[in-house]
């Protein structure tokens, strides 16, 4: 479903974020990209999603090019980034409608799905105001229902659980696994390591910019806990990062 | 005191930041510096002009000494209404509130510090626009030479004034619109009725500027004016009447402000999510107008975008109202001077040129995307979708506006109607080309990081920069008239500039669909 390779993105103050970066995501799976602060995983999320340019690598989206074919790449997935910044002025509803429409979901099938996430999400009755008056917590369940109603082919998430509630949390776990049931792919970053050792297929662990563990959970954690994996594999790391 | 200036410090470099003054790369930092240049020199040049023609007319009727009345009394009202929307930006933005707050630092010193932007930004246009005055007022013998030093003492006490009337509509418009829902439809409310106000105290005082033995001129109101022009003049006494009518009013404000601020920014911050929405079948719209929809609901919601970007179209629109109520008068005029139609036909180009190069929301449209730029950027469109969306808001804005008040004018002026048409048919191709170009023009000059749209709409590059290029694209207009007057009855050099606006409209429609699209990869 995801596949990156050889990916490299340098900024134009010469930082060089990620470094040949090869990875892939097969359908069904969920992966998870950890590290530290600056690693590099929000720059391979961005760029994955197509909200950053890179001119080194190829990521391809279901078969697709994101360079050559960035439109047809961009249909299957839905990006959800770490503090997602939506249209204060428009209502909930209105934003849901705008990512319906830019995704071509059928009036139908937008209203059943948009019923069902904001029903379990509990924020139907907030739909008619405007997203300025949510708090920061609606605001993240809004973009996460923005992204589920797309159905996704590839979900990629940055921090997908920080500003949740217990609930919501436990309901994006129950939704993930759904979609990967469904054959879909999830590539998520977090800080969570237990929430990832539990939910991840596979892993990917990033070091300033180079990718120094992949594998499935089983391969990389080894019975050990991801966490002390983790803490092993970047020692003296986080320093530079 | 440690405590103030350290705030002080930090809404300078916020301001400077804000105006790409500070921090980031060289190439921002220039462009910062080339925009406040231009800002400064279409004041200079706006000054110049007033003060030399003033000051010779005011001469003659022996009344010298009003020229720094009525230029400081202009330069006031313009930095007053210049400042209107910044003061909701700087001093009411809920950005960085949960942390101002929690300093352990009083609401006054606060509110003073976060206007020190307001002040410095008034302080530098009274500054340029004085400056010229003064001279022009020497010149004319108003003043000796050694008044100059007078002059920087003057302007710093006169810079509050301007502050002081902002901060004061300021406060009520964020008291009033934070206790509403619709707050938005508020503003613009609000601020429609403010311009309508501006407007009829404008034209009042017009009707009275020349005629300098009125009692205005020695009114309360005029006071600050004329203690102003005193302080010029080396009177001290002036200028500690100048200094206590400035800085008083300032801190009563702040200080009346202040006691009420944490309270504003907490309404103004509050979560007022109403939980009463039912579901119902949602319908789709399509992938154009939806994006067109969304560029319509910014417009409309964000005040300043919305009254700065527009205000020409509402002129326009007043303009052919008061053309058509004042049709009898306006011929006989006419008649007076003995014109022809066609310099009117000009001079109606003219004008309705000037208001197509003020209208360019897409000049900032890319820059007022800013954090959510990543929703666009991450949506499966290509590339003519996203920019034939703000491009065709902005015609959907025009047009019509155009195409009613445009042969109105045409026909109170006594325009004949194929000139009218041309007329027309010119003015729907600027507006062709205008948007486009806005694009470019903000592609070039990104603001993606403005903590607040005023920064975006008021003080970025691109919007300047949209500006002059819209006042540039009239010259292709006069040099056409001038080469071809009287080409095919007066309707030639209309026509002609209708194609090479169009032709211009096309390349600049090319350069987003090629070098733009990677342009906007970059962002």
């Amino acid at each position: 479903m995801l596949s990156i390779e050889h990916f490299s993105k340098t900024y134009s103050g010469g930082k060089r974020a990620v470094d040949d970066l090869n990875l892939v995501v097969h359908a069904g799976e969920i992966c998870g990209f950890i590290g530290h602060n600056g690693a590099g995983k929000t720059t391979t999320l961005r760029a994955v999603a197509g909200v950053i340019s890179y001119t080194e690598g190829t990521i391809r989206v279901d078969g697709k090019d994101l360079h050559t074919n960035p439109v047809e790449a961009k249909k299957v997935m839905a990006f959800l980034p770490d503090n997602p910044d939506l249209y204060d002025y428009m209502k909930g509803i209105d934003y849901l409608n705008f990512i319906a429409d830019l995704y071509d979901i059928p009036g139908d099938d937008r209203t059943r799905r948009i019923a069902r996430y904001c029903d379990d999400f509990q924020i139907t009755e907030a739909l008619g105001s405007p997203i300025g008056s949510y708090s920061h917590g609606m605001k993240q369940k809004l973009a996460l229902i923005s992204a589920l109603i797309r159905k996704p082919k590839l979900l990629i998430l940055d921090e997908p659980f920080v500003g949740l509630d217990p609930q919501a949390s436990h309901l994006l776990k129950g939704y993930l696994a759904e979609l990967c049931a469904q054959g879909g792919a999830v590539f998520f970053s977090t800080h969570v390591l237990e929430v990832a050792q539990k939910l991840c297929h596979k892993v990917a662990i990033i070091q300033e910019g180079k990718l120094i563990r992949y594998g499935t959970m089983e391969e990389v954690v080894a019975g050990e806990s991801l966490e002390e994996v983790f803490l092993r594999q970047t020692a003296g790391g986080a320093d530079h990062a | 005191m440690r405590k103030f200036g350290a705030l002080l410090k930090v809404s300078f470099w916020g301001m400077l930041y804000a105006m790409n003054l500070a921090g980031g790369s060289r190439k921002r930092r220039i462009s910062g510096a080339g925009v406040l240049a231009l800002a400064g020199g279409l004041m200079l040049m706006l000054s110049a002009s007033y003060s030399f023609s003033f000051s010779a007319a005011l001469a003659q009727q022996g009344a010298v000494d009003m020229l720094p009345v009525l230029m400081s009394l202009l330069a006031v009202i313009l930095c007053a209404a210049f400042s209107l929307f910044g003061a909701q930006g700087i001093l009411f933005s809920t950005r960085d509130m949960d942390l101002a707050l929690s300093w352990p630092v009083p609401p006054l010193q606060l509110v003073v510090s976060r206007v020190l932007a307001l002040y410095l930004e008034n302080l530098f246009l009274l500054g340029v626009w004085m400056l010229p005055v003064w001279l022009a007022w020497m010149l004319q013998g108003g003043c000796m030479p050694a008044a100059f030093i007078a002059l920087p003492v003057s302007v710093l006490l006169l810079a509050f004034l301007p502050c002081v009337l902002a901060m004061a509509v300021g406060f009520v418009l964020a008291l009033v619109s934070a206790r509403f829902q619709h707050n938005a439809l508020l503003n613009n409310l609000l601020y429609l009725l403010l311009l309508a106000g501006i407007f009829a105290g404008s034209f009042s005082l017009q009707s009275q500027i020349f005629q300098v033995q009125s009692s205005f001129f020695t009114s309360w109101l005029m006071r600050p004016f004329l203690w102003f022009t005193g302080a010029l003049k080396l009177q001290d006494v002036s200028l500690a009447a100048l200094a206590a009518v400035c800085v008083l009013p300032f801190l009563l404000v702040a200080w009346l402000i202040s006691r009420r601020y944490a309270a504003v920014l907490t309404l103004l911050a509050s979560h007022r999510a109403h939980f009463d929405y039912r579901l119902t079948r949602q319908h789709s719209a399509g992938r154009m107008r939806a994006l067109i929809g969304r560029e319509f609901r910014r417009y409309f919601g964000i005040s300043i975008y919305l009254f700065n970007t527009g205000i020409g179209l509402l002129l326009l629109a007043v303009g052919a109202i008061a053309a058509v109520l004042q049709r009898d008068q306006l011929q006989h005029l006419m008649a007076q001077f003995g014109s022809e139609a066609i310099p009117m036909t000009a001079a109606l180009a003219l004008t309705v040129g000037f208001i197509l190069a003020m209208t360019q929301p897409t000049s900032c449209s890319i820059s007022l995307e800013g954090e959510q730029l990543w929703i666009i950027k991450s949506a499966p469109l290509r590339p003519w979708e996203l920019f034939g969306s703000k491009v065709g808001m902005q015609l959907i804005l025009v047009f019509p506006v155009l195409a009613v008040c445009v042969p109105v004018m045409g026909w109170a002026l006594g325009i004949p109607a194929a000139q009218n048409l041309a007329l027309l048919a010119a003015a729907a191709a600027m507006a062709f080309c205008v948007a486009p170009m806005g694009l470019v023009v903000n592609l070039h000059f990104p603001k993606l990081d403005a903590p607040n749209p005023t920064v975006v709409v008021k003080q970025s590059a691109a919007t300047l920069v949209g500006l002059l290029a819209g006042f540039a694209l009239l010259l292709p207009g006069a040099v056409l008239y001038n080469l071809i007057p009287q080409a095919l009855n007066g309707c030639g050099w209309l026509s002609a500039a209708a194609v090479l606006y169009l032709l211009a409209g096309v390349l600049f429609w090319r350069f987003l669909l090629t070098r733009g699209v990677s342009m906007l990869e970059e962002l």
